[in-house]
């Protein structure tokens, strides 16, 4: 497990790429999360819903009401064009936090 | 699956009841269940499963702070109740009860009264009417007297719906609409009481303009019918008041915390002038009284009908104020 003090900024970010792939709800988000990091990293309903409401107020994502499945009706959520925008960035910025962390605590020297 | 809403019920107790937190709430719980029913179907046992969900759940300030939802209006929302459909249903119901039943023990006292007289009337030829119309009459009124007890302790638990409390826009919609559909019998109440109060004048001119019944026998016929629409007025006066209490008291969660505050100026006010205005009032009046003395006296009652209009002025000085 990840503390979250350090994976905290990047919360965003795995919301922003998944929903990139296509429109999903938080239970199925917060599923492939765990999925995708071989249960490395959970991400709590509380952080998770922070960063939905930080994504909408920026105009990143828009949530619609879904059909209802197994009797629930779930909010979907929708990545924008800025919100792709943004993910791009991100995308270049992580690259780069990477090659740095790298070099300072990766423990290899150049 | 109980222990897991319970749970989320509880996170979100403090949080401003608005469609959005209340969609967030129903959100999260439909996560939750979701996990909780994965984690059983992977053959983890209830109690761990319950467990997993509840701790990562997470902490409902990291949302709050998100949302921009003070503390304060958190401490708002744990002294005012937030009314449901169920609550506000209840009220309803109760109070429907307590307008017929009050109607009842009106007409139960009247009936008695009523019974009394025609059997007064009926004493020369009878010689124990008398002892009847008036046992007659106690048994009616202790009825009636019992039914006032039962349903005055009753309003005493329906307090909660006597202060403000918040009330979710799309039930105030409901309770509206209710209100308005409600309309067409309380028109039809109000007319069909006011009709039995003016027939009840037809025993008694019977009794009285006419040898067809005597005149006691008419005004005991008049009380009953009176009676009988008194239970019409009651009862749908109450309801409709029921649903009137639910609208004025029943505040929107946006603007809740403004709501409160006016009402609570208001009630200062009120305190201000109930226990501070009108005992200056008083002693002005004794004071001047007897001090000027003499035919002052006849005329100095005026201080208490200019402190009665001064009042409104005062009152409504305080709301422009705000």
């Amino acid at each position: 497990m990840i503390s979250s003090d350090v994976i905290r900024g990047y919360n965003d970010s795995f919301l922003l790429s998944l929903l990139k792939e296509g429109d999903s709800y938080g239970y199925a988000l917060s599923k492939e999360i765990k999925e995708r990091t071989d249960g490395k990293y959970l991400i709590k309903e509380t952080t998770m819903y922070s960063a939905f409401t930080r994504l909408k107020k920026n105009g990143f994502i828009e949530s619609y009401p879904g059909d209802i499945t197994q009797g629930k009706k779930r909010t979907y959520y929708r990545i924008t064009a800025e919100g792709k925008e943004y993910l791009k960035e991100k995308q270049i910025e992580w690259q780069l936090t990477k090659e740095v962390v790298d070099y300072l605590v990766g423990g290899e020297k150049k | 699956m109980t222990i897991i809403k319970e749970y989320v019920n509880q996170m979100f107790k403090t949080v401003p009841l608005t469609e959005e937190t209340n969609q967030l709430r129903l959100d999260i719980l439909a996560n939750m269940e979701d996990k909780y029913d994965e984690l059983i179907e992977s053959e983890v046992s209830e109690h761990e499963a319950l467990g997993i969900v509840i701790a990562e759940f997470g902490n409902i300030d990291e949302l709050l702070s998100e949302m921009g939802i003070k503390k304060e209006s958190k401490e708002v929302l744990e002294n005012y109740p937030t009314m449901e459909e169920g609550a506000v249903d209840y009220f309803i119901e109760a109070k429907s009860t307590i307008g017929l039943r009050i109607g009842l023990g009106i007409l139960s006292i009247l009936i008695g009264v009523g019974g009394m007289l025609t059997l007064f009337s009926i004493a020369p030829a009878l010689q124990a009417a008398r002892v009847i119309g008036l046992i007659f009459m106690l048994a009616f009124l202790v009825i009636g007297i019992a039914l006032f007890i039962l349903e005055g302790m009753r309003t005493n638990d329906l307090k909660a719906y006597y202060s403000p409390f918040v009330l979710l826009p799309h039930l105030r919609d409901q309770v509206e609409e209710q209100q308005h559909g409600y309309k067409k019998s309380l028109a039809f109440s109000i007319v069909l009481g006011v009709s039995l109060c003016i027939l009840s004048l037809t025993p008694l001119l019977l009794g009285v303009l006419t040898n067809l019944l005597p005149v006691l026998t008419g005004v005991g016929g008049m009380l009953i019918l009176i009676g009988v629409g008194v239970v019409f007025f009651t009862y749908s006066a109450n309801v409709y008041n029921a649903y009137t209490t639910i609208l004025t008291n029943g505040k929107d969660p946006d603007t809740f915390e403004n709501d409160v505050k006016a009402e609570e100026r208001r009630k200062k006010v009120e305190y201000i002038i109930e226990e501070v205005y009108w005992p200056i009032i008083v002693v002005l009046y004794f004071a001047s009284s007897f001090i000027i003395g003499g035919s002052f006296w006849a005329w100095s009652w005026v201080i208490f009908v200019l402190g009665g209009a001064l009042e409104g002025t005062i009152k409504s000085f305080f709301d422009t104020w705000e």
